[in-house]
């Protein structure tokens, strides 16, 4: 008598590799149907339903390359990366880390260097969609901090806030790819790079300039409001600093990217 | 079979399962649904839309939660972080209770993301058994266990599917989510009287019935919830409640998803059907 896990492991394996050729005598035969065409209905459902759900968190990728080819790297991510979540939420996260690994050995990657790219910014518009909520600072909290405590101020963003460089007009890609209808584009080659994150359930996101991208890491790793002035003053005339700090953080606030402040000494 | 004080189950009335693509609908129009089911995975995430919708709809409908992954029926360790993610949002939503199948998902840390059926054994039925339990001992409530659709018999199997779920039932002291459509799926593709498998059901444990529509395929029937209910699967319901009274009915539909109104005609159907039946007995 075959024990409950393995009969679990052989059926798992049918639907892992169906064809692999192992006898199938664990399932009676009953009715019209055979054995084998019976677990085919798992196998076959096992990778639609993963290829659906890339299809989902994928939209672009997928109307960028055309059903035929998204179908058959889809079903390769399905094989290679058998799910180990207990949500389909999280079955595609290494999509885009996949694309980039396969780009050299897959032929029909080979005319898409840009793709995992895309694939990168649709996920993490997905992480800012769903990400936690928290509290959110608004102008009235920052204008009663005292002066004396803006050096040491350090800032704290919404877990909804993520930040990715593109070394192609990725953005635009997703734009014209997911509008009604699609419209074409070319890829073209052009680093930036963008703010993603979400404000009153719309996911949203923006380039940044350079001298914002640099204050905004360095916050995020929890440099001060004092180190963050220094690194625009690397950037900018030293008299405009002040005011440029003033400005950004006054849009991070309109923009709902700011949790809290506290200071750090 | 009527309503006695002895047999006492709540009753909710008229369902519908809760997805995305009606939250607007729902919210607009406050349609005259009863109360509706949420696939708990969906919202087990930090935050964003699905949780603001989830909040607002709960403020004014009863709620019951329905899960796809406890894998129950896995030879797999219990995964205690999905159990605390299932605590966490059983506090938030306060549902009339909580729901997942009587299956297994995968082994080897692997999810197939399918409900896979188990073999009708002694075996699985201990172990079964003492998963419930445990569960059920962890978030300190009862849970409602659900009949999946097969398309396989394994040569294992030494029990009915029915006399299985009753078993477990009984032995686990749980409830029982009986899905109308599953057994009319399962009784066509493994040849056994549905009538067959009402008849053996522990009716005072059955708190909530589903429908839903499937697929005919070449010799075997496809649980695929993209159509809707199909005639004999009313025929089937109406058979269950002459037997077991009235309980909390609800259609799920996962695909191929129509408009709201849609549903709430299918939906006003299923209550004319299950308040008909009801009052012909109690008369």
């Amino acid at each position: 008598m075959k024990h409950l896990g393995e009969l679990q492991s052989r059926f798992q394996n049918f639907i892992l590799q169906p064809e692999n050729g192992e006898e199938i005598s664990w399932v009676s035969g009953a009715g019209q149907a055979s054995s084998s065409y019976r677990l085919s209905v798992y196998a076959n459902a096992y990778v639609s339903r993963l290829k659906e759900v890339l299809e989902n968190d994928y939209p672009a990728v997928h109307m960028a390359i055309g059903d035929e080819r998204f179908g058959l790297l889809a079903e390769r991510y399905v094989r290679q990366h058998p799910s180990r979540f207990f949500s389909l939420r999280d079955f595609g996260y290494r999509f885009a880390t996949y694309l980039d690994e396969e780009v050299g050995t897959i032929a029909l990657l080979r005319d898409l260097p840009w793709l995992s790219e895309l694939a990168q910014f649709e996920w993490t518009l997905g992480l800012a969609f769903d990400a936690a909520e928290s509290m959110l600072l608004d102008e009235q909290d920052m204008a009663s901090i005292p002066a004396d405590a803006w050096p040491a101020l350090q800032f704290e963003f919404c877990p909804c806030v993520y930040r990715i460089d593109h070394k192609w007009n990725i953005p635009s890609m997703w734009k014209s790819l997911t509008a009604d209808p699609p419209e074409t584009v070319e890829a073209i080659r052009m680093h930036g790079s963008w703010l993603i994150w979400r404000q009153n359930m719309v996911t949203r996101f923006r380039s940044l300039d350079e001298d914002e991208r640099l204050i905004l890491d360095l916050l995020r790793r929890g440099g001060t409001f004092n180190d963050g002035c220094e690194i625009l003053a690397s950037q900018i005339d030293q008299e405009s600093v002040s005011m440029r700090a003033a400005g950004l953080l006054k849009g991070w606030i309109r923009q709902g990217l700011i949790a809290d402040v506290v200071r750090a000494y | 079979m009527i309503e006695t004080k002895a047999n006492q189950r709540p009753f909710l009335g008229y369902g519908l399962g809760l997805r995305r693509q009606h939250y607007d609908d729902v919210l607009d129009t406050r349609p005259d649904v009863d109360w509706f089911e949420i696939i708990s995975e969906n919202y087990m995430v930090d935050g964003g839309k699905p949780l603001h919708y989830l909040d607002r709809i709960r403020e004014h409908y009863p709620m019951v939660m329905h899960g796809v992954s406890l894998s129950i029926g896995s030879t797999e360790p219990l995964n205690y972080h999905y159990l605390d993610k299932l605590k966490a949002l059983i506090k938030r939503v306060e549902p009339a209770w909580f729901s997942d199948h009587l299956c297994w998902t995968g082994v080897d840390k692997l999810n197939m993301h399918d409900l896979l059926p188990l073999p009708y054994t002694e075996e699985a039925l201990d172990h079964v058994v003492e998963r419930i339990a445990r569960v059920q001992d962890y978030l300190g409530r009862q849970m409602l266990i659900e009949n999946v659709s097969s398309y396989i018999n394994y040569s294992e199997s030494q029990l009915t599917e029915w006399d299985f779920l009753r078993e477990v039932a009984e032995r686990a002291d749980c409830l029982v989510l009986l899905d109308i459509n599953n057994i009319y799926v399962s009784a066509y593709n493994h040849d056994f009287d549905a009538v067959e498998y009402l008849r053996a059901m522990p009716s005072e444990r059955i708190y909530q019935i589903h429908l839903a529509g499937h697929t005919q395929e070449k010799n075997l029937i496809v649980d695929t919830h993209d159509h809707p209910i199909a005639d004999p699967v009313y025929e089937l319901y109406a058979e269950a409640v002459r037997r077991f009274g009235r309980i909390s009915t609800m259609i799920e539909r996962d695909d191929n998803i129509p408009p709201l109104m849609d549903l709430l005609n299918e939906l006003d159907r299923v209550r004319s059907i299950g308040n008909r039946v009801f009052e012909d007995q109690v008369a």
